[in-house]
């Protein structure tokens, strides 16, 4: 199992940015190479609520399905996808100063299959390069 | 020069068979227009000299105009296969997922951002629409905006799928 935590601070309510984060439809806004959330089978907020992903890198097309693991108002929100590569995200808020200290952590295991190691590709993408990206636009999107 | 002028030729030709045949929206950017047709213009010189090769007055001239016409269409954007009602509500969604407030009057929106604002025309051309970027600020949430409102439509270059699609994505 590997692992990725990135962070950043945020001027900004922390259940505003919970709220904003927890809204899986505004992904594709704040992670660079998401193109698209969709099939959305219910409130993104309740484990268990599951949505189809779709990630663009350099021409090629991954496609796969998440849901829901855990979201508590404020504090955290965690889903996990539920096809190809086995991967945790969970956005964390705690204060920090005057702002609120956001996390994206995310755990994946390292797969056996070609497809799965051809989408671990993307993951791997998002935890180093695009994680700290990640943050940083959502600090660009929700600092007041 | 020939054999070059005809080779950009067949690329756009073949670009616009590709786009026009699709069923889904296909976004034409300007800007990557204008870099692509620069790039090309800058590898068929250099490969040219290198070969010993001369440039004529008439080539150079070309070679010129087109560039200015890449320099004219870098800030416009095509929605081929989207009329501009739908590409307006596209719009403010993008500007939405922002938390960027959008205002609308006739066929300009403009997009508040912190320190300025990016200020769009969005008019009908044919079977596409029209995106003009007038303005822009300088916040990073301008380039996110860029990026979002691109991602809601297919790109010209064929995209190779890995995976299960989405159900209802075509």
């Amino acid at each position: 199992m590997s692992r990725v935590a990135k962070s950043a601070v945020i001027s900004n309510k922390a259940d505003q940015i919970m709220t904003y984060i927890a809204d899986v439809k505004n992904h594709p806004a704040f992670i660079g190479p998401l193109k698209s959330i969709s099939n959305i089978n219910g409130d993104p907020k309740k484990p268990g609520t599951s949505w189809d992903w779709t990630f663009v890198m350099a021409g090629v097309e991954f496609s796969g399905r998440a849901e829901t693991v855990s979201y508590e108002g404020g504090k955290k929100f965690s889903y996990k996808t539920t096809t190809g590569v086995q991967s945790t995200f969970t956005y964390t808020a705690e204060p920090q100063g005057s702002g609120v200290k956001v996390t994206v952590d995310v755990t994946y295991e390292v797969p056996q299959t070609l497809l799965s190691k051809m989408q671990a590709g993307v993951v791997e993408k998002l935890n180093e390069a695009e994680g700290s990206r990640a943050v940083e636009n959502l600090k660009a999107i929700l600092d007041q | 020069m020939l054999g070059w002028a005809a080779a950009y030729i067949g690329i756009a030709v073949a670009a616009v068979v590709v786009v026009l045949a699709r069923r889904e929206p296909t976004i034409v950017r300007g800007d990557w227009v204008f870099l692509l047709t620069a790039l090309f213009a800058l590898v068929a010189a250099i490969v040219t000299a290198l070969r010993g090769g001369r440039f004529s007055l008439g080539e150079l001239a070309i070679t010129v105009l087109v560039l200015v016409a890449g320099w004219y269409v870098q800030s416009r954007w095509w929605v081929v296969g989207a009329n501009t009602g739908t590409v307006g509500v596209t719009v403010d969604e993008c500007a939405s997922r922002l938390c960027a407030p959008t205002t609308r009057s006739g066929d300009e929106a403009v997009v508040t951002v912190p320190g300025g604002a990016i200020r769009l025309r969005i008019a009908p051309a044919g079977r596409s629409t029209v995106i003009v970027f007038v303005s822009s600020a300088k916040h990073r949430k301008v380039a996110l905006f860029r990026r979002l409102l691109a991602k809601q439509y297919r790109s010209v270059m064929p995209t190779l799928r890995i995976g299960d699609a989405p159900a209802g994505s075509g």
